[in-house]
């Protein structure tokens, strides 16, 4: 196990000292990576604020092994967000990217591109998933989070046949959006 | 006859029965769109469950808390930007905690922010008056959304959301004897408000000094819930 494990450790158990370490140590480096691409030191907070809480999904429900340096693997996550973020901005003016980015020490590390390849399609789906309109949302979160679907029925106001109906529907509806988006389409 | 997609829900949930589960063998075995359908389902469902059941507003707070004393120095003023509210939100919470709360471990003390709409709300008088409640309690003004929650759960005893809202206003005004009393009833019952109830019932008992009383509640909670990860944080605190 890598000795920076104990930064994703931090962030499971959402640990006010090491989160603050988190920062002290890394988050200047990731500002700065941004600040010459184009971005605002805003930017740079927005950025690194949701990696680490993607970092956070990585980890919390499957077995996550750091097998490079904390900072690595945090500059590497901010670099793509990032320039997906440009891309959805559609600023082309991208220049010296890898200048300022710090070395992977393994860049072939399969299983750490596999957990971003599936932290990027979570957050997709999440994104998506704030489309697809307020009653979908709102039966897909509580089927999702808990298996008494009588129960749901009941805290919603519905009978079971009507939210299992409407449950087909909305998943339906989620899974046409999701199948539209390049990240899914490419898979 | 159901469609596909509420076969492969059905399928999915395990529900399957009779003559729809021959129909949905067939059409696993002959449809290749529709084998591509139930990946395609079951990878989202995985993917909602893992993202769902681990909330991340806690952490959310405590990032920007450490962004806030990041950004700090002497001779700069903060920037407030879009994440304005969260901000405010933030430092109401150290201010709270410092006043209200002197417990060591303000990690397992957070109350979430209220809900805006109602899942059952009648007439429009009742909604906007829920809305006050709502600002009153995302401001941390928790006197007076006690009393808007307390005039809207005696006339709609029905709706559990108000009394829930109702017991966390009553820990945001430190009258824990009476928040423990609202939420006692929610822990006992079987509404989405719960496990949520349990554990801040225990940590209005916790703060009244029961606390055998507390950690028996903060057993019941099942790990697969949102709430686990405090519940443990907060036993660790009782212990």
């Amino acid at each position: 196990m890598h000795l920076d494990q104990k930064y994703i450790h931090f962030l499971l158990h959402h640990d006010n000292h090491g989160i603050q370490q988190i920062y002290a140590k890394f988050g200047r480096s990731v500002i700065t990576m941004i600040k010459k691409n184009s971005g605002s030191e805003d930017d740079g907070y927005d950025i690194l604020q949701e990696c680490l809480v993607d970092i956070y999904h990585m980890a919390k429900n499957r077995d996550f092994q750091l097998t490079t340096s904390f900072q690595s693997f945090l500059l590497l996550v901010c670099k793509r967000k990032w320039l997906n973020e440009l891309k959805k901005r559609q600023r082309r003016e991208v220049t010296n990217v890898d200048d300022y980015v710090f070395d992977i020490e393994d860049t072939s590390d399969a299983a750490l591109q596999q957990h971003l390849i599936q932290s990027d399609k979570e957050n997709v789906m999440m994104a998506l998933l704030e489309t697809i309109g307020e009653r979908c949302r709102e039966i897909i979160k509580a089927c999702m989070t808990s298996k008494n679907q009588e129960q749901i029925a009941e805290n919603l106001g519905l009978s079971y046949a009507y939210l299992r109906k409407k449950k087909s529907e909305c998943m339906a509806k989620l899974g046409e959006k999701v199948k539209e988006h390049p990240l899914f389409k490419q898979s | 006859m159901k469609t596909k997609d509420e076969l492969i829900q059905d399928y999915l949930d395990e529900v399957l029965e009779g003559a729809d589960k021959i129909r949905f063998k067939a059409l696993l075995d002959e449809d290749a769109e529709f084998q591509k359908e139930l990946a395609l389902q079951q990878e989202l469902r995985n993917n909602l469950e893992n993202r769902l059941s681990a909330d991340a507003s806690t952490l959310r707070e405590k990032l920007l808390i450490a962004e806030v004393n990041m950004r700090k120095k002497p001779s700069q003023s903060i920037q407030l930007r879009k994440w304005t509210p969260y901000l405010a939100a933030a430092c109401l919470l150290i201010a709270g905690a410092l006043f209200f709360f002197p417990t060591s471990d303000n990690n397992v003390y957070n109350l979430p922010d209220m809900r805006s709409e109602i899942v059952r709300g009648d007439t429009s008088g009742e909604i906007h008056r829920y809305e006050e409640a709502v600002l009153a309690f995302n401001t941390q003004d928790y006197g007076r959304s006690s009393t808007i929650l307390r005039e809207l759960f005696s006339k709609n005893p029905d709706v559990l959301q108000y009394q829930y809202y109702l017991g966390l206003s009553l820990i945001g005004e430190n009258k824990m004897d009476a928040a423990a009393t609202q939420l006692h009833v929610l822990a006992e019952g079987t509404s989405v408000f719960q496990q949520e109830s349990k554990y801040y019932l225990a940590f209005a008992l916790h703060q009244t000094g029961k606390n055998q009383e507390a950690k028996n509640w903060l057993h019941q909670i099942p790990a697969h819930v949102k709430i686990y990860e405090k519940a443990q944080q907060l036993l660790k605190t009782i212990k």
